[in-house]
């Protein structure tokens, strides 16, 4: 071990066996390749195979850029270029990433210039072993490889300055983008030591540092993606363009599984700029030399549907049958005790039915997918995606090609909320089978969606219904069934494998299931609907519907049982320290228990989710009918922050994006269709209704665990409660709505 | 027929027909894509930009009405003050998330900063209500306007 | 208390509101539209007194197409059930909005079908002193005629005002999601006109006339 590694390796690593045992990731001599691809490129890859990266730039071999793996590349004249395994949709992870390697590489976040990576089983998830961006995984299954990343560069840098100056690499240290002779008489700068770098062989188990040798990760740092993005030249998939590209727009069946039965193009061909009018599985696609062309064009079609499956959807109806079988027993996922023989004994047995609608991500940027397609029958795409790894594959066999044809560029995501991780790559094989039928044109076409398409495309979070019970003896709460109705997100995906056990989904029962709550007699039994309604993981997935349901009839059972909602749940949580330890900050900081304006009520929730842990604490009122949000406080505990100030956007964010859902968004049906189709029927806060968010992060030393879901379950149930508080009145279906007027 | 007008200072003759937003002749016909799509209904102000110094939204607003005016977008929305301080909020007060809205939400602060230095809550409330974002950063767009408008007031005394 | 039409006694505002919504579901749902219009424009046509005149009138302006931009308060509101304008839209000191949220941000001069939203020139609300919201007959007629109230007119003003007026002719081609006042618009002008002719009259205090 050199000098300069020490430097690194004073303390041992924290927790390092278990995270590595977490993120599965554990390099290897064979797993590191390296050599001089075509061009010159340095291609240090991690698990690559043989295979040339897409994104491998070619260059002047004389001035060979340093790739010490499939993420980082340096070029002789400084840049360096991380290519980022996870998609940025808003949650910071750019800047995630570029801080966990730039903590060990010693450069400057600021230096690194980051870019979406395209699609390849490098940047497969470290836990998912698919190149996914989703359940609020990505900073805490990166953290081990990015620093490897950056660790491994650093040394095979400071190697090269050692070679050059003939000393031994302890002699020399990195620091800023440079490597510095220990006595100061000379610096060479990564640029400057690219070319030499690429030719060293690779070290393996580079040590990482300890945590308390920490610079940049656990403290704030400017997201990298800001300006471009605030100055209008970060480009998304919506903004791709290319040499003759058209734009198609997709008229899709208004029923679920419905399809085209007769289509009159007339008038849709007669718009000028409209070129095609093509059927396609899902429907009938316009393409034209513009958005508007096809949006007019769609507008003129006449097309007559066959009706699916779909057809006979009905809010009310569903929502009644739903809420009846939630009245049966069904199949049981956990069983602690005798919840019958406690109901039975119990002094008092409370019964509740809580209910969230069907519900739109409608990220800010409609979806879109441009594809160019090769001669060979290949094709390149440019998407935005958060499932590159479902996509590609899928992109491939709607094209009867093998995969290595087909390559997958991202873009910055405009959002996305999980609809951009879709299981049956809809918009992406939507697009390739829109290309295909216009393939004599030669060009490559952008399938873009409006807003009203992205409403009524389906993929949304379920309906769900909740019956619990609750047994009170004594003041206590003794016994505990919940039961949930709704569809299964993973039945007839890729997923179903890993994700259904024995009829039941994971994403259903989560949140439920393992509530950690002192009640002897526990209870949890599921009925899966299977309907024609696509579904699909929505920002916190079953615990946007658990969350609710378990805190909000929590709070009724505080008050049954004469306590106030916070001591309530200590006592309930007695032993789950970092449960307890948010609870009682978001407690602290909302100044639980003092005085509250008149009119106004306050709620309080915690809850557990993707590992992270959070409470909240919301104040609000009920103004002309409508609930009114004063404030809300949370606190999150996520074990190792990587840039706080990013986890406090997040929480902030996110409790805007779950109040939306609280108060006002849904979807609905009638007759089949979908009710819903745009900002106004959909309503989402907007700034005069937005409260402000105080954030506190509490680290307690446990594992690193998820940030961008973790601040959605527990906004609802603490505003409920809150509105109790104000009114009297219990809330228990989602959206609040009129419901207070 | 064609229509003529400035765009970020540049003149500019596009032949899509008159009654084609702005949004799509930018974006599609002179490959301008700062300005962003969100809803095509004017409820979501993805697309704000300022025609005449005005702040409009481009999916709603004709081509036509365009002809002869000075259309400026995000690209050079810094060339104003208020809009050199907006960004400069923007950025140093961490506002971004997604950023699809956000070129949309910096020309309408700017908009309401060029006629109202310092505006208060209740003005931020009535001049941004027409701005979406899913992300939820309305807190810290508040912050940042209040932000650029404490930098305007410091340019404005030095 | 009198009942012209389908008159209701004068109770909160939202209860006429609520009142001009039904009335018009029921007349104005697409389809079944033209026959009560026609119906309504005979019986309009053949007002005979100053009062059937107002009637008329009254009725074509508390109408959502016309009510709605001519609030009480600053808020104007929008569609067929009269709700609030979303996006917190405010009246402002010149009755087009607040400063970067103007109405002409997004209303122009022209209604836009493929995006359902409507414009006509000047869009804006009508001046505060304009504003018919929760006003009895009695009243509305009293503001009609008084130039306090009507924008500095005189009668035979108000009259060029409603018939040549394309933001009030508007209401008769709201394009798409918006039901177009169901008196024809000559009708309207005749039945003000007879009014106006007739010495503009106040009714009794204590009727509200709705569709």
């Amino acid at each position: 071990m050199t000098r300069a590694d020490r430097t690194h390796d004073d303390a041992p690593p924290r927790d390092a066996a278990a995270r590595r045992d977490a993120t599965a990731f554990a390099p290897s001599r064979r797993a590191f390749l390296r050599g001089l691809a075509a061009g010159g490129g340095f291609v240090l890859a991690f698990g690559l195979g043989d295979r040339v990266l897409a994104h491998a730039l070619s260059a002047d071999a004389s001035d060979t850029p340093f790739e010490p793996n499939a993420f980082l590349r340096i070029a002789s004249d400084g840049t360096i270029t991380l290519f980022a395994k996870h998609d940025e949709m808003g949650q910071g992870i750019h800047t995630g990433l570029a801080i966990e390697v730039a903590e060990e590489l010693e450069a400057a976040v600021a230096d690194i210039d980051v870019r979406p990576a395209p699609a390849d089983r490098a940047f497969d998830h470290s836990l998912y072993g698919v190149q996914a961006t989703g359940g609020s995984t990505s900073t805490w299954t990166s953290f081990d490889q990015m620093r490897t990343v950056g660790a491994t560069a650093r040394v095979m840098l400071v190697a090269a300055a050692a070679a050059r100056w003939g000393l031994a690499p302890g002699d020399c240290v990195a620091r800023d983008g440079r490597v510095e002779r220990r006595d100061g008489t000379a610096a060479l700068t990564y640029g400057e030591l690219a070319t030499d770098a690429a030719r060293l062989p690779v070290p393996e188990d580079v040590p990482l540092k300890a945590p308390e040798r920490f610079r940049k990760i656990g403290r704030p740092t400017p997201r990298v993606d800001s300006p471009a993005k605030v100055r209008g030249t970060a480009l998304f998939s919506y903004d791709q363009r290319r040499p003759g590209m058209l734009t198609a727009m997709v008229e899709r069946a208004p029923t679920f599984g419905g399809s085209v039965a007769r289509v009159d193009d007339t008038a849709a061909l007669a718009i000028p700029g409209v070129r095609r009018v093509v059927v396609v599985p899902s429907g009938v696609a316009v393409v034209a030399d513009g958005f508007w062309a096809a949006r007019r064009g769609r507008a003129a079609l006449r097309v007559e549907w066959a009706d699916g499956p779909g057809a006979q959807l009905d809010s009310a109806r569903l929502r009644r049958e739903y809420t009846r079988r939630a009245g049966f027993p069904g199949n049981v996922v956990r069983a602690d005790g005798d919840f019958d023989a406690a109901a039975a004994d119990a002094d008092r047995v409370l019964e509740a039915t809580y209910e969230v609608p069907y519900m739109a991500h409608a990220p800010m940027e409609p979806l879109s997918c441009m594809v160019e397609l090769h001669e060979d029958g290949g094709a390149h795409l440019v998407t935005g995606s958060q499932f590159l790894g479902i996509d590609h594959p899928a992109a491939a066999a709607a094209l009867g090609v093998d995969p290595s044809r087909v390559t997958v560029e991202n873009s910055y995501l405009g959002g996305g909320f999980g609809r951009r991780a879709n299981p049956a790559a809809d918009f992406t094989v939507e697009a390739i089978h829109v290309a295909r039928a216009v393939r004599d044109l030669g060009v490559p076409v952008k399938t873009v969606w409006t807003r009203e398409d992205d409403l009524r495309g389906g993929w949304y979070r379920p309906l769900w219904v909740n019956g619990i019970t609750a047994a009170v003896k004594d003041g206590r709460l003794v016994g505990w069934r919940h039961r949930i109705v709704g569809q299964s997100i993973a039945t007839g995906t890729a997923f179903e494998g890993a994700m259904v056990i024995d009829g039941v989904d994971g994403t259903s029962v989560e949140g439920a299931a393992d509530m950690p709550h002192g009640i002897p007699n526990v209870r949890v039994e599921l009925h899966t609907m299977k309907l024609a309604v696509p579904v699909q993981w929505w920002r916190s997935v079953g615990h946007s519907n658990t969350a609710f349901a378990k805190e909000a009839f929590l709070d009724e059972c505080a008050e049954a049982c004469g306590k106030d909602g916070y001591a309530f749940r200590r006592e309930l949580l007695a032993g789950h320290e970092r449960l307890l330890a948010v609870l009682d900050r978001a407690a602290e900081a909302a100044g639980w228990g003092g005085p509250l304006p008149v009119g106004v009520g306050h709620g309080i929730s915690v809850h557990e989710s993707f590992e992270g842990f959070a409470a909240h604490v919301v104040e609000a009122s009920v103004v002309d009918g409508r609930p009114k949000v004063h404030r809300v406080v949370c606190a999150i505990d996520c074990g190792q922050v990587v840039n706080p100030d990013q986890v406090v956007s997040q929480m902030q964010g996110a409790a805007i994006f779950a109040l939306s859902a609280a108060v006002d968004a849904q979807i609905t049906f009638t007759d089949g269709r979908v009710d819903q189709s745009n900002f106004d029927d959909f309503p989402i806060l907007r700034m005069h209704e937005a409260p402000p968010v105080e954030v506190h992060i509490v680290d307690t030393g446990g594992k690193q665990g998820g940030i961008g879901e973790v601040g959605v379950p527990g906004v609802a149930p603490a505003l409920c409660a809150a509105l109790h508080g104000a009114t009297g009145r219990r809330i228990r279906r989602l959206p609040i709505g009129d419901q207070l007027g | 027929m064609s229509t003529t007008f400035t765009v970020d200072g540049r003149t500019v003759t596009v032949t899509s027909p008159p009654d084609t937003p702005l949004l799509w002749v930018l974006r599609d016909e002179l490959g301008l894509t700062g300005t962003k799509f969100g809803c095509g209904r004017a409820l979501c102000g993805a697309c704000t930009l300022h025609v005449d110094g005005e702040a409009v939204r481009a999916c709603v607003h004709p081509v036509g009405y365009a002809a002869g005016k000075d259309v400026r977008t995000i690209a050079t929305l810094e060339e104003s003050a208020e809009g050199r301080a907006v960004v400069d909020a923007w950025i140093a007060t961490e506002v971004v998330q997604c950023g699809w809205c956000q070129p949309g939400q910096c020309m309408s602060a700017a908009s309401l900063l060029a006629r109202k230095p310092t505006p208060d809550d209740e003005d931020i409330d009535a001049a941004m209500s027409g701005n979406l974002c899913r992300c939820g950063t309305y807190t810290r767009i508040r912050a940042a306007i209040h932000e650029a408008a404490r930098a305007l007031d410091g340019e404005a005394d030095g | 208390m009198r009942t012209i039409r389908r008159a209701v006694p004068l109770r909160p505002l939202a209860v006429a509101l609520v009142a001009a919504g039904v009335g018009l579901l029921a007349a104005c749902t697409p389809g079944t539209h033209d026959e009560p219009a026609a119906a309504r424009a005979s019986s309009a046509s053949v007002v005979q007194t100053p009062a059937e005149g107002f009637a008329v009138v009254a009725r074509v302006l508390r109408h959502p197409r016309c009510l709605n931009c001519h609030p009480a308060g600053d808020r104007p509101r929008v569609g067929d059930d009269a709700r609030l304008h979303a996006m917190e839209v405010q009246r402002g000191p010149a009755n087009h909005g607040v400063d970067a949220l103007r109405c002409d941000a997004c209303h122009r001069d022209a209604n836009q079908p493929l995006a359902e939203l409507p414009g006509a020139p000047h869009w804006s609300l009508a001046p505060r002193s304009m504003g018919w919201e929760g006003l009895d007959d009695h009243a509305l007629a009293a503001a009609l005629r008084d130039p306090a109230t009507n924008g500095g007119r005189s009668l035979d003003d108000v009259l060029r005002h409603v018939t040549e007026d394309p933001l009030v002719l508007w209401g008769w081609d709201p394009g798409p999601g918006r039901s177009p006042v169901p008196v024809p618009h000559d009708a309207f002008v005749d039945a003000l006109r007879t009014w106006i002719e007739g010495g503009a009259p106040s009714p009794e205090p204590g009727i509200v006339t709705t569709f």
